[in-house]
């Protein structure tokens, strides 16, 4: 049966994120970072990374990335993944 | 998308390409090697693309496909190796990465290559292969013979000097041990080969051929000599094996650091002719306060000269990556999974 989602508040989804980020990451504990830091300069997330993160926006809000997709500007840091989150909810995934 | 992917003109751009590789792969003189690598390959042209962020005007990434002849079962090939593949740090979230890994399929598509293959040295460069779900065709593993063990014990021991002292004396006289023990049953002559590859290599490859079953570097003395004589970045030496003066097998290494690398094994007759060849190059830099030999070998290739030359296996190192088209007899021929005897000279870029 396929999975349906409910909208989730930005707030939510920022703790949701965050929390994945931050269990999942060593570097991102260690290093305490915010909502702006860059995860990929600073090497808290590489490709492979972003493509747990991928795995993780997809099963916990349903919303999957193509490739033209998979670009700093989404990936950057905790507060351009939930906006792009609330952009796919927006279009309707 | 701010970033996109497309083709380098590799007289124009040339410096453009180098710069991104400097700023992500410091440790090869890439400037120093373009000439050799990128434009007098035999085998043709490397193909090259930039990932290119529009915003800025500049690349933010780069990956090559370096031209290969390879025998795909019987049949000699035009193949293609994915090497010099970079990505900005700020711009490692996979999707320039998946469109150049897209990108260098390209020349299967086009037919210009019969195949492509890739070799990510660790588990993160399959981030992209898993993005384009895509599995490993074989994976690379790493023996090692050890010679001495004067730095193994010092990285365990550190200034304990008395103590290092003795043991380090009585390990390398345990290890001297280890010597050939069939040299003599075969008659072969063991020597250093200086100079060119001549077109006795040519003939050895020919008669090794193809098997139905195997995929393989070629190894003709045009391949060989690109290779192994005119890489300005490493130097290498060559012992030959023959019998009644025809070339047998031959195996191709390097020494850097105290460290020697066999990057390539080729004989007829093996394992006989291969345990030969690895027993004297061990021999050779026994003299020489070399402290290791690795060899890197593909999971279908034999290794039980290795063996009995005590190399012991030490860890599983590239994965290969294999594009075959999306039909045809080539893709058949890797949906079959072929066995893929490669060693470390198949997997340098």
């Amino acid at each position: 049966m396929k999975k349906t989602f409910e909208p989730i508040p930005p707030d939510v989804v920022r703790q949701r994120i965050r929390d994945f980020i931050l269990r999942n990451f060593p570097l991102a504990k260690k290093r305490n970072i915010g909502d702006d830091h860059h995860l990929l300069e600073a090497g808290v997330i590489d490709s492979l990374g972003v493509l747990e993160v991928v795995g993780f926006l997809e099963e916990d809000f349903g919303v999957s990335a193509v490739d033209d997709e998979l670009v700093p500007e989404n990936f950057k840091s905790i507060e351009s993944l939930v906006s792009f989150v609330g952009r796919k909810n927006s279009a309707g995934r | 998308m701010a970033i996109f992917v497309r083709p380098v003109d590799l007289y124009s751009e040339r410096d453009q390409l180098v710069e991104v590789l400097e700023r992500n792969v410091r440790d090869l003189p890439h400037a120093h090697r373009f000439d050799w690598l990128y434009l007098k390959n035999p085998a043709g042209m490397a193909w090259s693309w930039f990932a290119w962020d529009q915003a800025s005007e500049r690349a933010v990434g780069v990956a090559s496909l370096f031209p290969r002849f390879m025998w795909v079962g019987k049949d000699v090939k035009a193949c293609g190796q994915v090497g010099d593949f970079a990505v900005d740090t700020s711009h490692r979230c996979l999707g320039p990465a998946t469109a150049l890994q897209r990108a260098t399929l390209g020349p299967v598509q086009n037919g210009a290559i019969a195949l492509c293959y890739d070799c990510p040295p660790h588990e993160r460069g399959m981030a992209t292969f898993r993005r384009l779900h895509m599995e490993s065709n074989c994976e690379m593993h790493r023996y090692v013979r050890l010679l001495r063990v004067d730095r193994w014990l010092t990285a365990r021991l550190g200034t304990r000097k008395r103590l290092l002292g003795a043991l380090t004396r009585a390990g390398n006289f345990l290890l001297g041990f280890r010597t050939r023990h069939t040299r003599s049953a075969t008659g072969l002559d063991i020597a250093a080969h200086l100079g060119s590859f001549g077109e006795e290599f040519s003939s050895l490859d020919q008669e090794a051929g193809g098997d139905e079953e195997v995929i393989r570097g070629r190894r003709r003395a045009e391949d060989l000599n690109w290779r192994y004589n005119e890489d300005p970045v490493h130097r290498y030496r060559v012992l030959t094996a023959r019998r009644g003066g025809e070339l047998k097998g031959f195996a191709i290494y390097s020494v850097t650091d105290h460290i020697a690398q066999i990057v390539d094994l080729f004989s007829l007759e093996t394992p006989s002719v291969d345990l030969e060849l690895v027993e004297a190059v061990v021999e050779e830099l026994k003299s020489e306060s070399v402290q290791s030999v690795d060899f890197l070998a593909s999971d279908g290739r034999e290794v039980s000269s290795l063996k009995k030359a005590h190399f012991r296996y030490r860890s599983r190192t590239e994965r290969v990556v294999a594009y075959g088209g999306e039909g045809g007899e080539v893709r058949t021929f890797l949906d079959n999974r072929p066995r893929w005897t490669l060693g470390r000279g198949d997997v340098m870029a």
